[in-house]
This record gives structure tokens, C-alpha cells and sequence, in this order.
């Protein structure tokens, strides 16, 4: 488990590596990020990227817009079979959006 | 760009939008010789904030180094983590006054102990030995010329700095020993004293340091000051240390009665001591004439026996304090006035003028048992 440091109000993209038996299913999933560990306040949720389930791995690429207020997100993958949602599945993965600016010291 | 003052307590505001808000935030601010940033010569310590998720400024405090230009680096640190150095302009640090580099006292552990000596007048006596040497910097491009005074006492707390031309915060003590002394074999007279401040630039020349000169202006003219007191000459930005052999004061010990049966050192009464920590051993104690003494009754000695102890409050560290006092230049100004010099006079092209008091203290420098 590992917090990936990203820039508020920056896009990224989140690459879901997901399995789906069997094939030939329509499918989709997003990304959402939450201030909390248990997925109740939503502070983002992506777009359902679709795409076609092979019965194998395969990496789904979701473009995410981080929040632009920052601070620490748990991220999640909804996951939707034929227009159904499956279920919202916890990544171990945590996001810090931070930014730093520093301008020029002012002395005295 | 902007100007700061060589050894100066600065403060440096430094803009700076941390998001998110609410995060615990450093922030440390560098000045660097080079671009890069890697020949750092002053650095502030780590100044904690909390993030408010917009501008916000972060005052953090800074002594500004030697005179010279510097790059500006901060460095910002998110939950003890250096998140990145930012670069932060330049910043010019002009000089003031002559500076104190290095002040070294060796040895730094003395005691109270008090040496004797013969004289023609007596004996004399000094306390411990010790070798000072202070090294002043010239930050201008022109001589200096300066007189080194230090003191051993205490730092008050307050800011040691000259207010009217009187240093405050720091006390000095009189724990040191003026000598001045006929120095032959068998010494004739003796004007020895304790002391506060040692002066090595003293007029009769028996307590000078090395390195201690007459005055000269640059047209080799002699400058008298007061009498014949001897100078310190820093050249244009270079650097010069006087090194100087001295004495603590010979008055750091006093008499006390030490029990010959439990070697306890009493403070107070004899016959107190006896009474109450060896019952029934008879003494008896006598005065005369400012001499005194206490005798078992059995005929068997003396009850106590006189050992040196330090003076109440002599004991433990003290800090010193070192000036440049009285630092001239010469401003060339031909004409400006006349000297006598033996049976003719010369015309002065050379104008004294005088700089800014300078003090610094060292804490806890020597420690006195």
C-alpha cells in the first residue's frame, strides 16, 4: 500500500487492471475517491469508462481530475456489468493531492 | 534585492501556498554562496506552520552572514518530509561593523586557586593561567583599526547590544587579574589587580596582546590615541587574531575551617559543628587581632585546619564577552588638520573615523571549580 502524491486540479489517469468472466459482457468502471477509509464522502467520481470483458486481464485506462481542494483520498473502482453496478472495490492505493508554491522572501 | 546587515537578526517572510489546508508544514530558509545551492553560510532552523491552503506568509527567523551577495534557497517540509527546495531570489548582506570570527579560551576548566609570587613589596599573588586568542574579520576594503577588551561574567538574557554607548545583557565579573609588572627576577613593585574587563591594549605596554600596534595612518603619519595604547589592525577584508596569555583574579578562594575529624568544611560555628557531629569532644576557640583558631581541650591540636574554598558564587561556568571597542578607519580627507611631531608639524590627509560598538558573547566558556 503505497500514497501516490499528485497535484490538486491535475488530470491523471487511473490504469484498472480487471477481470471479467465471462467474456463478451458489456461492462465499465470508474473511479471514485473518498475522504475516508470507509467510502462514505464521495469528493470524486469519474466518468463509467466502458469497454468489453475478454475473460482475461486487461488494464482499462480512466481519466480522473483530482479535487482541486487536495488533501488525502481513498480510492475505489465501481464496477457496472450490463448497466448493473457489481459493487465499489477499495484499492489499496491512497492518493495525497498536495501542491507547494513559494514566491520570493520579503526580508526585514 | 535586498539589503541585510552582517551578524543581524533578520526575518524572512516567505510567501508560500501549501494545499492542501490544515497540514503541518516547515519551512527553512538557506542562503548559498552559489547557485546551486550547495556552499550554504547560514540557514535557519525548521519554522512549523500549518497550511491554510492559500498564500499565506511564514516569517522565519535568520542571523545574517558575512558580508557578501547570496542566493536564497527555502526549503518546505509537509509531516517532517522535505517536500522540495524552491530557489527564492538573491539577497545582499552589507557590512557595519568590524566582525568577531573566533574567540578560543584554553584551557576552558580553571579553578579558584590562588598563586603566589614574590615582590619587592611582598607576595603577590594570581589565579590560574589561561590563553585567549580573538580573531576579527574586516568585511571593508579599507584597514581597520581596533582595541580588544574581554570580560568573563554572565549573560543576562536580555540582547547584548550597545544602547548609548553602554553594552547591555551581560554582567561582567571581576574574576580576572590585571598584571603589570616590572618583569625582572626578583620583581620590583607590583600594580597588579583584579579585574572585569582585561584591556590588551594597555598604555604602559606589560599587558598587550599579540599582535598590538601604534596607530599609523596610510601616509605612515603616527596617530596617537591616548597615551601609547597599542591597536589591533584588521586589513581590508582579511582577517587577524590577537592572542593573549592571562590570569583569573587571585581573589576567587576564600578561608574555610575544615573538621580535622570528619573533614567537613564548616561554614558556620566550630563549636556548633563539634556539638552537634562529635559529641563529647571538648574545644575551645580564640580571636585575636583578626586571627582565630580552635584546639582540642585534651592537648592533642588544632580542631580545624584552613583550606581555600571558591568564593560564594565562583564556582560553576561563566560566559565571556569580547568587544572591538573603538574600531577606526582613516577617510582620506587631504588637509584636514595638523599634528606636532617632535619640533615640526605635519599636515594630516588622512580623516578618523569610527564604527559601530561591536559585542559577542559566548555562553558557559570557561567553568571554574
Amino acid at each position: 500500500m503505497a500514497t501516490i502524491v499528485v497535484i490538486p486540479g491535475s488530470s491523471v489517469t487511473g490504469t484498472v487492471p480487471i477481470k471479467v468472466i465471462p467474456a463478451g459482457l458489456s461492462s465499465s468502471v470508474g473511479i471514485i475517491l473518498t475522504t475516508d477509509s470507509a467510502g462514505n464522502t464521495i469528493a470524486y467520481q469519474s466518468a463509467q469508462k466502458a469497454f468489453t470483458s475478454t475473460a482475461a486481464v486487461q488494464n482499462v485506462a480512466v481519466p480522473v481530475t483530482v479535487p482541486a481542494a487536495g488533501g488525502l483520498f481513498y480510492v475505489w473502482v465501481n464496477v457496472m456489468l450490463s448497466g448493473i453496478s457489481i459493487g465499489a472495490f477499495a484499492q489499496g492505493n491512497t492518493l495525497m493531492a498536495q501542491d507547494v508554491e513559494v514566491g520570493e522572501v520579503i526580508w526585514s | 534585492m535586498a539589503n541585510l546587515v552582517a551578524g543581524a537578526n533578520q526575518t524572512a517572510a516567505v510567501p508560500v501556498k501549501v494545499i492542501p489546508s490544515g497540514l503541518p508544514c516547515g519551512a527553512q530558509v538557506f542562503l548559498t554562496l552559489d547557485a546551486a545551492g550547495a556552499n550554504v553560510k547560514a540557514q535557519s532552523v525548521i519554522f512549523s506552520f500549518v497550511s491554510t491552503g492559500s498564500l499565506q506568509l511564514v516569517a522565519v527567523p535568520l542571523v545574517a552572514p558575512a558580508a557578501g551577495t547570496y542566493y536564497v534557497f527555502v526549503a518546505i517540509y509537509i509531516n517532517g518530509i522535505d517536500v522540495g527546495v524552491w530557489a527564492s531570489g538573491t539577497v545582499v548582506v552589507i557590512a557595519t561593523a568590524v566582525e568577531i570570527t573566533n574567540i578560543t579560551v584554553n584551557p576552558t576548566s580553571l579553578t579558584s586557586a590562588r598563586g603566589e609570587y614574590e615582590t619587592s613589596l611582598g607576595l603577590g599573588f594570581w589565579g590560574d593561567p589561561f590563553t585567549i586568542s580573538i580573531t576579527y574579520y574586516n568585511p571593508f576594503d579599507f584597514e581597520i583599526w581596533a582595541r580588544p577588551d574581554f570580560a568573563f561574567g554572565r549573560l543576562t538574557g536580555e540582547p547584548l547590544e550597545y544602547v548609548d554607548g553602554v553594552l547591555q545583557g551581560f554582567n561582567a565579573e571581576e574574576l580576572l587579574y590585571f598584571r603589570l609588572l616590572f618583569n625582572t627576577e626578583y620583581i620590583q613593585g607590583d600594580y597588579s589587580h583584579p579585574t572585569a574587563w582585561q584591556q590588551p591594549w594597555d598604555p604602559r605596554g606589560q599587558n598587550i596582546g599579540s599582535n598590538m600596534q601604534f596607530v599609523y595612518d596610510p601616509d605612515g603619519v603616527p596617530r596617537p590615541q591616548t597615551g601609547d595604547e597599542r591597536w589591533i589592525k584588521i586589513p581590508a577584508g582579511g582577517s587577524v587574531t590577537m592572542v593573549k596569555e592571562a590570569h583569573l583574579s587571585d581573589s576567587l578562594s576564600v578561608n574555610a575551617n575544615q573538621c580535622v575529624l570528619c573533614g567537613e568544611i564548616i561554614t558556620g560555628s566550630v563549636e556548633a559543628h563539634y556539638a552537634s557531629n562529635h559529641p563529647g569532644v571538648a574545644i575551645t576557640c580564640w580571636t585575636w587581632e583578626g586571627m582565630s583558631g580552635c584546639y582540642f581541650d585534651d592537648g592533642s591540636g588544632s580542631a580545624v585546619t584552613t583550606v581555600r574554598i571558591p568564593a560564594p558564587g565562583i564556582a560553576g561556568p561563566h560566559d565571556l564577552c569580547v568587544v572591538a571597542n573603538e574600531a577606526l578607519y582613516f577617510a582620506y580627507d587631504p588637509g584636514c588638520g595638523q599634528l606636532r611631531l617632535g619640533t615640526g608639524w605635519v599636515t594630516l590627509n588622512w580623516r578618523l573615523e569610527e564604527l559601530p560598538l561591536v559585542a559577542v558573547a559566548v555562553q558557559n566558556q570557561i567553568n571554574i571549580t
